[in-house]
Parts: structure tokens; C-alpha cells; sequence
């Protein structure tokens, strides 16, 4: 009981800034992102903490991606009811706080510093353009490594989807970031 | 010349940037992660392990009980089927009788016609 406690622990803290990180980007407030995080992290826990430890990444995205999807429709009806604009920190300011302001501790010099940012800024906006499914096809194969399999798990599609969607993901990042990879 | 698209390459810058901006989130943020990452773990209930035996006990023991229904109630019947075999000889038994005193009745009839005749 105690040692599967600290393996669902372990398992959160892998986890939990990779998928901050996606819920920042896709709802482009840091906010918004946590609420998503921690709702997902206690919907998971009581959903799925009994199965079997090898299936929980999968099920995991899965949660957050609904999360993601249902923050993106709540937004949505928000939005259509809103008559004028509320006071909120823009996703900009979100950005550069979430990246963190503190010394560095790799020992960059400011100038890498600044031009570092400035390639996670771009990269960061380049992904909100991506549509919702691109974005989950790309960031969960490329940055969370999972196999073309889980992520479909994960997304509640084909494996063709999935390839679909990377895919093309790949182009419009690539036509965006242009020289990023060099 | 420009290189070709080398789309292992742009992966794995696009990576690495993504791993940069996760190690460096904020530690207010990284602290309102952790306490969501608790909160979460300590949200099961203690016995939310064990649930599984907690359904799997009493389903067997009604399911036991059940078949001791059945097996008891089969039992009965099996019990019930047998008085039928009894009534049975019980009237073959009546049927002898009569033919006994219908032979008697019939020997007499006999006589008594002899006696007349």
C-alpha cells in the first residue's frame, strides 16, 4: 500500500513538468495549466491508480487530454458569452514567467541566456498554432517518447491518426521554425 | 548547399528545448505541482487498494448462498418425486384388494348359481 503510494509518486513527479508544459502551451496560460495539471493528476489517481503500472503514461495523457479538450470547450462558451474582455495576464507574460528568471544553474552566459528564450518563445508559438490533435500527436511521440501505439491510447484514435497527425505537425513546425534545427 | 531535412535532427532540437523549458519552470510553479502531485496521492483512500476483495468476499459468499438454494431446493424436490411412487403402489395395492373380493364375490356367484341351477 505504502510502496504503491510512492510508486504513483514517482510516477506524478516523471511526469508532472513535461505535462504542465503541454497544458501551458496548448491553453497558453499558466494558470489555466495548473488547475488542468491538478485536476488531471486527481482524476487519474482515482480512475486508474489500480492498474497495472505499465499502462498508467497512456492512460495518464489520456486524462490530460481531456482535460485540455474540455478547458478548450469551457473557454469556448466562455468566450461566446463574454461581452467585454476581462483583465487577465496574456500568455506572453505567462511564457517568460514559467521559463523562470533565476541564475542559471548550466552556467550560460546572458547572451545564450537570452537567446535561448527567444528560440523557446518562438518554438512555444509555433506550437500553439498547431491544431489540438497535432499538437498531442507531436509533443506526446516526440517529447514524451511514447510509441505510436500508446499515443494512440492515449488520443482514443488509430495508430494511422496518429502517424497523420505527427506528420503533418512535423511540416508546420518545420515551414515555421524554419533554421531552428541548425 | 543547404542540408536536407534531417527530421531526426529537428526532433531532437525540438526536444532538447522542451526539456530546457521543463528543468527550468519556475519554483513557485514547481512547488504548486508538487503540492497538486500529493494532493492527488493522498486523495486514494487507505483501503482503495483492498477494494477489490471487498467486492470479491461477499459476491462468493452470496454466490455460495445461492448455490445453497438451489442444491436445497433441488434436494426437496427429489424428496417430493418419490410420494407419487408411493401413491402408486398404493393404489395398485387398493386395485389387488378389489380383485381379491371381486374373485370371492365371483366364486360365490358361482356357488350359489350351482346351488339355483
Amino acid at each position: 500500500m505504502l510502496e504503491r503510494d510512492q510508486t504513483l509518486e514517482l510516477f506524478l513527479r516523471s511526469v508532472e513538468r513535461r505535462s504542465f508544459r503541454m497544458a501551458q502551451i496548448a491553453c497558453g496560460n499558466t494558470e489555466d495549466a495548473l488547475d488542468i495539471i491538478q485536476e488531471t493528476m486527481l482524476s487519474f489517481v482515482r480512475a486508474y491508480a489500480r492498474k497495472t503500472e505499465s499502462h498508467w503514461k497512456p492512460l495518464y495523457y489520456r486524462v490530460l487530454q481531456n482535460k485540455i479538450t474540455d478547458h478548450h470547450r469551457r473557454s469556448g462558451i466562455r468566450r461566446k458569452w463574454r461581452v467585454w474582455p476581462l483583465p487577465s495576464r496574456t500568455s506572453e507574460e505567462d511564457t517568460i514567467d514559467s521559463h523562470g528568471d533565476g541564475p542559471d544553474s548550466e552556467g550560460k552566459n546572458p547572451e545564450e541566456q537570452v537567446f535561448e528564450l527567444a528560440a523557446l518563445d518562438r518554438l512555444d508559438k509555433s506550437l500553439e498554432k498547431l491544431s489540438l490533435r497535432q499538437r498531442q500527436a507531436f509533443l506526446l511521440r516526440a517529447w514524451e517518447g511514447m510509441s505510436v501505439e500508446e499515443t494512440a491510447r492515449a488520443m482514443q484514435c488509430t495508430k494511422g491518426t496518429v502517424k497523420q497527425h505527427y506528420t503533418r505537425a512535423v511540416q508546420t513546425l518545420r515551414e515555421d521554425l524554419g533554421d531552428f534545427e541548425s | 548547399m543547404k542540408d536536407p531535412f534531417n527530421e531526426d535532427r529537428f526532433v531532437s532540437k525540438v526536444r532538447e528545448h522542451l526539456d530546457t523549458s521543463a528543468c527550468r519552470l519556475d519554483p513557485a510553479i514547481a512547488s504548486r505541482l508538487a503540492s497538486s502531485r500529493h494532493r492527488a496521492v493522498h486523495s486514494i483512500p487507505a483501503d482503495r487498494f483492498t477494494l477489490p476483495w471487498k467486492t470479491i468476499v461477499p459476491a462468493l459468499s452470496t454466490a455460495m448462498a445461492l448455490m445453497l438454494i438451489v442444491l436445497g431446493v433441488l434436494t426437496f424436490k427429489g424428496t417430493h418425486t418419490d410420494i407419487p411412487a408411493v401413491d402408486d403402489a398404493g393404489m395398485l395395492m387398493t386395485t389387488e384388494i378389489d380383485l381379491l373380493e371381486d374373485l370371492e364375490f365371483y366364486s360365490w356367484l358361482a356357488e350359489e348359481g350351482h346351488v339355483e341351477g
